[in-house]
């Protein structure tokens, strides 16, 4: 029998290896939240590897740049070149704290203006790194003194400016976030001062941070510009978080029974840095009193 | 069997600094199919059992890697085109720049294809999407066009770990 393997070795591996990562969709598709032991350890590890990355590349960048002009003019001007990129450097390290003050500010505002909503803050690592989602990996940033505070996948993930996506899997440290363009995304949205309900579903696209909106053909025509927010309805984003904004109503065309918009979405996540998921609404406290024992 | 561990390793690190790198050359709204291209190599260079495995490996990190897909998904993609490569890649030398071009084109559609394939199986939250085909034919492409240069990175670690050159590296 060894013998046999051995001689038919390749065919043998080939069947196993064609049939084991079947089995392996299988089960990640009947529970793709929470992850395994394996899929944490080597996501954060991932996570941990792309944000060094990340980061190395921006400074060898940065160092680069710094090497061309030294070499580029003679002693003095270098010397002087030296002084004035210290300077700026300087000067742009202090408008990055400054930034990342301002940031900080918003999202501290965001946190106050809606006390019902239980947040922590969290670092975006990783963009865009397959054509296929639109996902983003972002590190918690677990506040000191927090014990437990720990997303779930579903959780919702927003900024000062509106929503941005949600999460669909843990790994450690780090999360994977869905963002409203990712072509499966779904969220339960309203048109703001309008009444009008509907549905959020994402482009895909990559180049072009956009949307549609899916509303009832009884609805009457949408105005441009019109806010779009989450209706709370879906149970999964909270109610009143800015989406987007309607783009060109005479571009509005029909899908099944639905009436389908643009929409623009509020926020950019390219630009943004640092973001807040939403571990746990107050409206949830309020529905766990009506659970029956 | 070192040597490949090398060639995975490297096919690794450019996976990780393909965003960023892209991102430094304005071209953050492409990406590049690294796994794919490491796949092929090593089914050109190791078509045997350790090849396959090899393969598989680099399958399982890959998926593991890039966030947002159904754990598995890679591994299977790359073992069944490693399959394919190995038979159609001894009649077909790819000690050209077009003939490594095209091979990895028709990889790529592949691979897109069998993902389209495998995400309607066992994706539940899948729908179809025009973007996505348009997406990954964008991938396939961009894929090919830095494929010889990918394949010269592979041949140099890959010789240098053999403490020889291969006779077949690309540009001869």
């Amino acid at each position: 029998m060894w013998y046999w393997l051995f001689r038919h070795r390749l065919s043998v591996l080939g069947t196993l290896l064609v049939i084991l990562p079947v089995l392996i969709m299988y089960i990640a598709g009947n529970s793709r939240h929470e992850s395994g032991r394996l899929e944490t350890a080597v996501g954060t590890v991932a996570g941990w590897s792309q944000e060094g990355v990340g980061e190395a590349v921006e400074s060898v960048d940065g160092f680069g740049a710094r090497v061309r002009s030294l070499f580029s003019f003679n002693d003095e001007m270098s010397r002087l070149k030296a002084e004035n990129e210290r300077l700026l450097g300087e000067a742009l390290t202090a408008r990055r704290f400054s930034d990342e003050n301002g940031e900080l500010r918003r999202l501290l505002g965001l946190r106050e203006s809606r006390d019902d909503l239980k947040m922590m803050p969290a670092e975006i690592v990783v963009r865009d790194v397959n054509p296929y989602f639109r996902i983003e990996r972002i590190r918690l940033k677990v506040p000191e003194g927090v014990e437990g505070a720990r997303p779930t996948p579903g959780n919702a993930v927003i900024t000062d400016v509106g929503l941005i996506g949600r999460v669909t899997e843990m790994r450690g440290a780090f999360s994977d976030v869905m963002l409203v363009s990712d072509y499966r995304s779904r969220v339960a949205a309203q048109v703001s001062g309008t009444g009008v309900i509907g549905m959020v579903v994402g482009s895909g696209r990559k180049a072009g941070y956009v949307a549609r909106l899916q509303v009832s053909m009884t609805e009457p025509i949408l105005q441009k510009g019109a806010a779009v927010v989450t209706s709370g309805h879906d149970r999964v984003f909270p109610r009143g978080i800015e989406i987007g904004y309607i783009l060109d109503p005479e571009k509005r065309k029909q899908a099944g029974p639905f009436m389908e918009y643009d929409i623009g979405l509020a926020v950019d996540p390219a630009t943004a840095e640092i973001v807040m998921v939403v571990t746990e609404m107050a409206v949830a406290d309020a529905l766990k009193a009506f659970v029956v024992k | 069997m070192i040597r490949h561990f090398f060639v995975i390793a490297v096919a690794f690190v450019c996976m990780i600094l393909q965003v960023p790198l892209l991102k430094l050359l304005g071209l953050q709204n492409f990406s590049i199919d690294v796994t794919l291209c490491a796949t092929i190599f090593l089914a050109s260079m190791t078509p045997g059992a350790l090849g396959l495995v090899m393969v598989a490996i680099l399958g399982l990190v890959t998926d593991f890697f890039m966030p947002g897909g159904l754990a598995g998904m890679q591994m299977e993609i790359q073992v069944v085109l490693f399959l394919l490569a190995r038979s159609v890649l001894s009649r077909l030398q790819l000690n050209r720049v077009v003939p490594l071009m095209l091979v990895i084109a028709v990889s790529s559609v592949f691979s897109l294809l069998m993902f389209l394939l495998l995400s309607v199986v066992f994706d539940r939250a899948y729908s179809y999407s025009s973007t996505i085909l348009l997406a990954g034919l964008a991938q396939a492409l961009a894929t090919a066009l830095f494929a010889p240069l990918l394949f010269k990175l592979f041949d140099l670690v890959d010789g240098r770990s053999r403490r020889s050159r291969d006779p077949r590296s690309l540009f001869v």
